[in-house]
């Protein structure tokens, strides 16, 4: 009975040591959201961060820093606009950029010690980018939206990361403007794409997984019916190999392949290479690629082999596909932020490092060459002289009315340029065209 | 920022954290040691059966209610009669049924002796003594040990004021953290020397509480220390003042309608007079001084609620007097738009009620009623709304209903863990954070684990309550202990919650804490509850005197 008298008040004090934990709880997992708010007077002044260290190209350029209390970039308005995507802006705006996902590490900020920091200055973080590559893909990419990314197969490093269209930091109030033009998205993360006939290499991989005969014909009539339907081709080609109908880009070919392996393993494959997967670029969280196969028609199967169906890809995804594939099956860690680093030198974290094999070192061989022998066969080797470029264009259809997108995926094979790319130009037109030359010039660079 | 201060700085904010976590770990050791077990004044023993009665409180009810400690049952009375415990020994006087103390029919309250033998109605007990003395009070050893440890605190606190830039560096800081200092010894050598031992169960966290508020108010209104030094020496003497009324229970019986018509007064005052702060018409300036009212009605209300709920007036208009008090205390301040007041008097009524053992349905009636019309003014009053319509969703309106919200949570975020060091922090810079927001300045300048300690001082005034009002020996002191800790706890609850957006914003102040000389000095004044029923909780010297 006396404990029944002071009920309540145990009651009002377990209720409170209850939320109170459930402020701190809350503060832990949201700190950073939290801390970042630009009216934080620790670390913005009017809005503009202002405690926070610099970001560095791999060569050392200065791509955003602080003086005297103010956030400066590059005073280059080309690199300014062709980096904006991997650096970031102040207000937050790209989402994926380095000043937003890296937050804590640029300013030094963490739930345990807040933004104490007894020199006051964040730390400075090198990332891989080669900011003259990434201009001479800016400028290749001229008036066109689009992405081009280039990953160093070898070591897992992103060397250049370039979205279209893109803007100056400096005037943030402009670009609001074209925000619905996605001036703020960066093509190469968050972007997701019909594929068109790049998927085609990965139906050649799972043909390659799966047939014990790679010499096999295939039919194509300008194209081919499948379960009573049609699936056309940009050619009459007859007959085809596996290897020639890529050469080709053989839609009929494709289409047979795909329905030869079935959804299931055409699936196992492409999940295999980290389709329907998350995909992370260090701490940034990127868009996923996503294919279909489960339950579908086989005309659908046979559209979804060549990459036209509902095939969605993310052109990042896609640049780690193609670098397994030139490191014999075996994907280096991508990596953008190579180190963190007190204003004193001292390294405080890397990142990558990691190795993970996607396919088969033979297989990985076989659809190397393969890819090599499109370039020499189909495009010739011209632009790409000395490179060892394997590759694969594709022409993705995007409405009635509208140019199509055109891509162009590969690598090269040769060891002092050890370069995965992907180029997307959207509305580009048909095939190799416009992606191929963009493709050569930055390679070249 | 010099080398010193950040070499300084870069251990201090570690290592306050650390020993401000050490002594709450402390307090909890001592205070689970210091667990005495509830030992009965007498017994009741009954001519015929097993059926037992013990007492324990200065005054026990005798009759057939589940509430009395001497349960009767072939009387028709829920309250048969009152036996208490006084200076000069027990008595008996009857409520409603007939008493006769051996044999003799009595009708007043009539002085009994061990030995004697009491009849209710029909049944008859003896009164008896337990057989064995109570067990020594434990030394309770460490006091000391805590003591020296939040001094530790102290010193490094007054070290980060000092040497801070962003803080006037004069003289008056440390020497009023080490007046403070000196008076804790003072006062612990004083207890250990009268009593044997010493127990600052209550003292130590409230010095704690107030170190803290003196640093925000040297941070962020360094023009008004001396006042809050001044306050805090009034509500001390006030607190003694009120303890020594306390001790005995006739002076408060004789002044509990007194302690209502001042408390009744003031409010009517300030509701006449008063001046608006804030949107509260809550002040009452008077010329050479400008004080809250509400804070004073307060510790009156604490009070007088008490008395009128005693066990004797239980049975007549206990409840109702109290009701009314309530009501009228409660109206005033709505009409002064004081809400947060008022939800902090209407918790303080319900332990109050708890405590007294009002029937259930007047409590879940009172509450229900309360319900509808908070309903009602949060819907009518667009005053209130206003607040209520940032609750939840202050990030969508960061810069206008939630800007103070806002910039508490993203100070608590920055402050981390171990904070940015005592005024290097920005969110005082803001309107009335000295008052509304100090759980946000406690958070970013001292970090995380002391503003939980903060938070976490009066969970602990509130199991210190409860526990002390468990084996006190009257449950004046009970009711008054837990309400004073409900109190307390509830108004600190409105301001951390309403400023980290998990109630609505109130302008409650955080005891202590927060900047505002009335409210200390009732704060200050609250703690006599406390002291009260500790004193209250032990064996009567009386019994000890007269019967061993
Ligand atoms: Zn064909």
């Amino acid at each position: 009975m006396t404990s029944f008298r002071s009920l309540f008040v145990t009651l009002l004090s377990t209720i409170f040591t209850l939320t109170i934990l459930f402020h701190y709880g809350k503060l832990a997992i949201h700190s950073e959201r939290y801390a970042s708010y630009p009216t934080n007077p620790h670390l913005f002044n009017q809005g503009d961060l202002y405690r926070a260290g610099k970001i560095l190209d791999r060569d050392g350029n200065i791509l955003a820093q602080t003086i005297n209390g103010k956030r400066e970039f590059n005073s280059s308005e080309t690199i300014r606009r062709a980096t904006v995507h991997t650096v970031g802006d102040l207000e937050g705006n790209v989402a994926t950029g380095v000043h937003s996902v890296y937050f804590n590490e640029l300013t030094g900020y963490n739930f345990v010690d807040g933004v104490y920091d007894s020199d006051n200055s964040g730390n400075d973080i090198t990332l891989t980018i080669d900011t003259d590559m990434c201009t001479t893909a800016y400028k290749a990419l001229g008036g066109y939206k689009g992405t081009v990314g280039v990953m160093n197969w070898k070591t897992g490093e992103i060397l250049c990361m370039v979205s279209t269209p893109t803007f100056d930091p400096y005037y943030t109030d402009q670009a609001d403007k074209d925000a619905e033009n996605g001036v703020y998205v960066n093509r190469l993360l968050s972007g997701q794409y019909a594929p068109g006939s790049t998927f085609k290499v990965v139906t050649a991989l799972s043909g390659i997984e799966n047939f014990s005969n790679l010499d096999d014909k295939y039919t194509c009539k300008n194209g081919v019916t499948i379960g009573g339907e049609w699936v056309s081709c940009m050619g009459n080609h007859g007959s085809e190999t596996m290897q020639s109908g890529l050469t080709h880009s053989c839609n009929s070919t494709f289409a047979q392949i795909g329905v030869k392996l079935g959804g299931n393993t055409l699936l196992r494959t492409a999940e295999g290479l980290g389709f329907n997967k998350k995909v992370n670029l260090g701490k940034i969280t990127c868009a996923k690629s996503i294919v279909n196969l489960t339950n579908i028609k086989d005309i659908d199967l046979g559209w979804a082999s060549m990459g036209q169906h509902d095939d969605l890809i993310n052109p990042f995804h896609y640049l780690t596909v193609m670098s397994a594939i030139a490191n014999d099956g075996v994907l280096k860690e991508p990596v953008l932020v190579k180190k963190v680093s007190t204003p004193k030198g001292t390294t405080l974290k890397k990142e990558g490092g990691s190795d993970k094999r996607l396919i088969a070192k033979e297989d990985a061989k076989t659809l190397s060459d393969m890819m090599r022998k499109v370039v020499t066969d189909y495009y010739s080797d011209s632009g790409f002289s000395g490179l060892e470029t394997c590759g694969k264009t594709g022409t993705a259809e995007v409405g009635e009315d509208k140019r199509p997108h055109s891509w162009f995926v590969g690598f090269c094979r040769n060891e002092s340029k050890p370069y995965a790319f992907v180029v997307i130009v959207e509305n580009g037109g048909m095939g190799a065209g416009i992606a191929k030359t963009i493709a050569s010039r930055v390679l070249n660079s | 920022m010099s080398t010193v201060y950040t070499l300084y700085l870069g251990i201090s904010r570690i290592a306050m954290p650390i020993l401000i976590a050490s002594l709450l770990f402390l307090w909890i050791i001592i205070f689970k040691k210091s667990k005495r077990k509830n030992e009965a004044l007498a017994f009741m023993q009954p001519e015929f059966g097993e059926n037992y009665g013990e007492i324990f409180s200065r005054e026990s009810l005798v009759g057939k209610s589940h509430r009395c400690e001497v349960r009767l049952e072939k009387s028709p009375h829920k309250c048969h009669a009152l036996i208490t415990l006084e200076k000069d020994g027990f008595f008996v006087e009857p409520l409603n049924g007939k008493v006769a103390v051996n044999d003799e029919p009595i009708y007043d309250k009539t002085p009994i002796s061990v030995g004697d033998f009491i009849t209710f109605n029909k049944e008859m007990y003896r009164l008896c003594l337990p057989e064995e003395e109570d067990e020594p009070c434990k030394v309770c050893k460490g006091t000391g040990f805590m003591l020296l440890i939040f001094t530790l605190f102290q010193v490094l606190l007054c070290g980060q004021v000092y040497l801070s830039p962003n803080m006037e560096s004069g003289y008056i800081f440390p020497a009023s953290i080490g007046g403070m200092i000196l008076i804790e010894w003072i006062y612990y050598i004083v207890l250990r020397v009268k009593n044997g031992h010493a127990k600052m169960f209550i003292e130590i966290p409230t010095a704690f509480l107030l170190s803290l508020g003196l640093t925000i108010c040297y941070s962020c209104t360094p023009e008004e220390y001396v006042k809050q030094l001044v306050c805090i020496g009034v509500g001390i003497v006030g607190a003694f003042i009120l303890r020594s009324i306390l001790s005995g229970l006739s002076a408060v019986t004789a002044l509990r309608y007194v302690v209502a018509v001042i408390a009744l007064g003031l409010l009517g005052v300030n509701l006449i007079f008063g001046t608006t702060v804030y949107g509260s018409r809550n002040w009452l300036d008077l010329g050479f001084v400008s004080f809250q009212p509400s804070e004073v009605v307060k510790v009156a209300y604490i009070f007088f609620g008490g008395v009128v709920l005693s066990k004797k007036e239980l049975s007549k208009m206990g409840i109702f007097i109290f009701l009314v008090f309530s009501a009228l205390c409660m109206g005033t301040i709505a009409i002064m738009r004081d809400f947060g007041a008022v939800a902090i008097f209407f918790v303080t009524m319900v332990v109050l009620l708890m405590m007294r053992h009002a029937p259930l349905w007047i409590t879940g009636g009172i509450t229900g009623l309360a319900a509808v019309s908070a309903v009602g003014v949060i819907t009518f009053l667009p005053y209130v709304a206003d607040r209520f319509a940032a609750w939840t969703k202050v990030w969508q309106y960061a810069d206008s209903l939630g800007y103070q919200q806002t910039r508490t949570i993203i100070a608590c975020a920055s402050g981390g863990l171990f904070g940015v060091g005592a005024g290097n922090g920005y969110l005082k810079n803001i309107t009335a954070a000295d008052t509304d927001l100090v759980f946000g300045i406690v958070s970013e300048e001292f970090g995380g684990i002391i503003s939980f300690a903060m938070a976490m001082c009066f969970v602990l005034f509130a199991v210190y309550a409860v526990d002390v009002s468990k084996r006190c020996r009257s449950s004046y002191y009970a009711g008054t202990a837990c309400a004073a800790a409900g109190m307390l706890l509830f108004q600190t609850a409105l301001n951390i919650f309403g400023s980290v957006d998990i109630l609505p914003l109130t302008g409650v102040t955080i005891p202590f804490v927060s900047n505002g000389g009335t409210s200390i000095i009732s704060g200050l004044c609250i703690l006599a509850f406390f002291k009260a029923a500790e004193v209250e909780s032990k064996l009567p010297e009386t019994i000890r005197r007269r019967y061993y």
